[in-house]
């Protein structure tokens, strides 16, 4: 589904990314672990189309076609989501309201039909249910004066929504409780079928005891350095990192 | 013998212009011709005019040439609706209400030269009275698709317990050179409530100089809605003076601006009495070259306690060579009041850009929603429901024509 080769990175200069490696495929689960600075949103940033970050050596394929190529509308057509760390609230823009939108330029990129008003609120509430959502807040302005959890409800409600081929959820157990954390692992989980995937960007291993991961994979100065399955987080929530980055150095 | 040779830049205008056929006072004439003699043509060393310069008038071709057509929305669904095409009044079937003849129009009681010159080169002369039977909506259709001078002056009254709506509707044809000068009168009488709606879609290389004198007496309320959406230079003064006790006044103004636009809102609101509450919101984009000029002014005089006044200006700039002028002003006398005001000056936030796209909205799209939210405020102040929707499909065709 996404194979991504020696990526290199910068942000204002400074190399963030040194060479990252993944590939991922479809029905699979990836998580990616690291400590601060290690990358991880930077990561996410250049899959999302971040216009800061500059991807300077390597390549990225979504599905045949060269990511890095596409601008960050037409990532979203070929089925790429985001599930942002920081959800941005817009006042005045409705939920729905965008969320219509955005579906209909996704099947216009396919030359598909818009999708009729019955149909599309149909999809609102089967897809609010998932996270537990209230169809109110679905329909109140994007994330304006919603908790925490709610922003990260809202999250996964609109990947429901747009049901894309792979979702990257960037850290999105951060400042939530254990109940919302369940809540999203549930949406994240029900959404799973052998024709999708995910990478899951954490700093905890807690996320990994409800969405439990294929692969999990650290993160460390710009490089995965470490691929294992489940035991691994559970292995660095025991340890922390400093075992690795003493492996690191001996290396 | 200097003052002889010193030509006054009106005559120069003046000489493009037919003086009007209505059957005005000779006084009323004498007063208007004095005015202008007086007066000296606004340049940016007056303060009123700092920030727009009236120069470019003077290229106007005023030719009459044809400049194709422009198709005229109705506004409202329920509305009577009157022709005025490149200043004449085409419609001839009597409307309940609706003067368009000179009659009890009221003369010069303004001392503004451009007025002046609104009354002696009249192109057309409405008059409005809305009462106790007569409520239906108006709407004046002003098309302009010739080269043409175009001085409508409108007399709209609402009396003694009555409600109105009045929708001015200014469309030009794009190429369109008319010189608009626009004077309008309202009265609002006890305890009667009228909106005026205006919305100026004139051609690119349109001016366009309206003034309103509003007199508002007890228990009444008054809503303007100002509506820019094109034209190379509009410049609209709302002058509206309080004079009973608990009165509301609203104004609301919208506007979207690109190309080499210049557009500038000067209002004053004169709180004379006690116990009055006026609200102000103007918002508005800017693209592309062009500038806006915000100036409102709010007065309380010296007994004019338990005033409340709100004024807000605020401005998304979409370009790096946009100009916003803006100036919130209060000048109160009274002591027991509440008043405030509010001027900011911003650029769409690009984090909010980027999660819709992120989301599969394209940029256009984007800054389309995120622009419509910001000027949604204004609209939610709009209650004629026809007049909103109209705006807010204005708003996308602004951004689908660039």
């Amino acid at each position: 589904m996404i194979e991504i080769k020696n990526v290199h990175a910068n942000i204002e200069g400074k190399e963030i990314l040194k060479g990252l490696n993944l590939t991922v495929n479809a029905g699979e689960v990836h998580a990616i672990m690291g400590p601060n600075g290690a990358g991880k949103s930077t990561l996410a940033s250049i899959l999302a189309g971040r216009e800061e970050f500059e991807v300077t050596e390597g390549s990225v394929t979504f599905e045949g076609e060269d990511l890095l190529d596409l601008d960050t509308e037409e990532r979203a057509h070929a089925g790429l989501f985001l599930a942002f760390q920081y959800p941005v609230e817009i006042p005045g823009v409705s939920n729905v309201n965008f969320l219509r939108t955005a579906i209909n330029e996704t099947r216009e990129a396919h030359g598909e039909e818009p999708i009729s008003a019955k149909d599309f609120m149909a999809l609102v509430r089967e897809k609010s249910k998932i996270v537990e959502l209230d169809s109110k807040l679905a329909s109140r302005a994007v994330n304006e004066g919603f908790s925490g959890g709610e922003k990260k409800r809202n999250e996964i409600f609109q990947m429901a929504m747009l049901s894309p081929k792979l979702a990257v959820l960037d850290e999105t157990d951060s400042g939530l409780d254990i109940d919302a954390l369940r809540i999203v692992a549930k949406g994240v989980n029900s959404l799973k079928s052998p024709e999708n995937a995910s990478i899951v960007i954490t700093h905890y291993q807690r996320l990994l005891d409800y969405i439990v991961p294929d692969y999990v994979h650290v993160l460390y100065d710009g490089k995965i350095v470490k691929t294992g399955d489940k035991n691994l987080a559970l292995e660095l929530e025991e340890k922390g990192y400093d075992w690795i980055r003493a492996e690191m150095q001996e290396g | 013998m200097e003052e002889v040779l010193k030509k006054n830049k009106f005559d120069d205008l003046r000489a493009h212009l037919k003086p009007s056929q209505l059957p005005f006072s000779d006084d009323a004439r004498e007063q208007a011709e004095r005015l202008l003699k007086e007066t000296d043509f606004p340049t940016r060393k007056n303060e009123n005019w700092k920030y727009t310069s009236l120069n470019g008038l003077f290229k106007l071709p005023f030719n009459s040439e044809s400049n194709g057509s422009v198709s005229v929305p109705q506004i409202s669904s329920s509305s009577k609706r009157i022709f005025i095409k490149n200043g004449q009044i085409e419609s001839d079937k009597s409307i309940p209400g609706v003067k368009t003849n000179w009659e009890s129009m009221p003369e010069m009681s303004e001392k503004n030269p451009f007025d002046a010159l609104n009354l002696l080169y009249c192109t057309s002369a409405i008059e409005i009275v809305f009462d106790q039977e007569n409520t239906v909506d108006i709407e004046l259709v002003f098309e302009n698709t010739e080269n043409n001078f175009v001085f409508p002056r409108t007399y709209i009254k609402c009396c003694k317990q009555s409600r109105g709506n009045v929708i001015m509707n200014f469309q030009g044809a794009e190429v369109n050179e008319s010189f608009i000068n626009a004077s309008t009168y309202i009265e609002v009488e006890e305890n009667a409530h009228i909106t005026v709606h205006k919305i100026q879609k004139n051609g690119l290389n349109t001016f366009d100089l309206q003034r309103e004198y509003v007199n508002q007496a007890a228990n009444s309320s008054f809503t303007m809605n100002t509506f820019c959406l094109s034209g190379r230079l509009t410049r609209n003064d709302l002058n509206i003076k309080v004079n009973g006790r608990n009165c509301e006044t609203f104004m609301n103004g919208a506007y979207t601006l690109k190309g080499k636009s210049h557009c500038d809102n000067h209002t004053t609101v004169d709180h004379k009495v006690a116990h009055c509450y006026s609200k102000e919101l103007y918002k508005g984009v800017v693209n592309d070259r062009s500038t806006n000029v915000f100036n409102g002014k709010v007065f309380v005089r010296k007994d004019a306690q338990k005033i409340n006044a709100f004024q807000s200006n605020a401005n998304i700039l979409l370009s790096e060579t946009g100009t916003i002028n803006s100036k919130p002003e209060l000048e109160i006398y009274a002591d027991d009041v509440k008043c405030s005001h509010g001027s900011t000056t911003g650029q769409l936030d690009e984090e909010a850009v980027f999660y819709l796209r992120s989301r599969g909205l394209s940029e256009k799209s984007a800054k389309e929603l995120l622009v419509k939210a910001f000027l949604g405020e204004v609209l939610e102040e709009v209650e004629h429901e026809d007049v909103r929707s109209y705006i807010e499909g204005q708003i996308e065709l602004h951004f689908d024509a660039q």
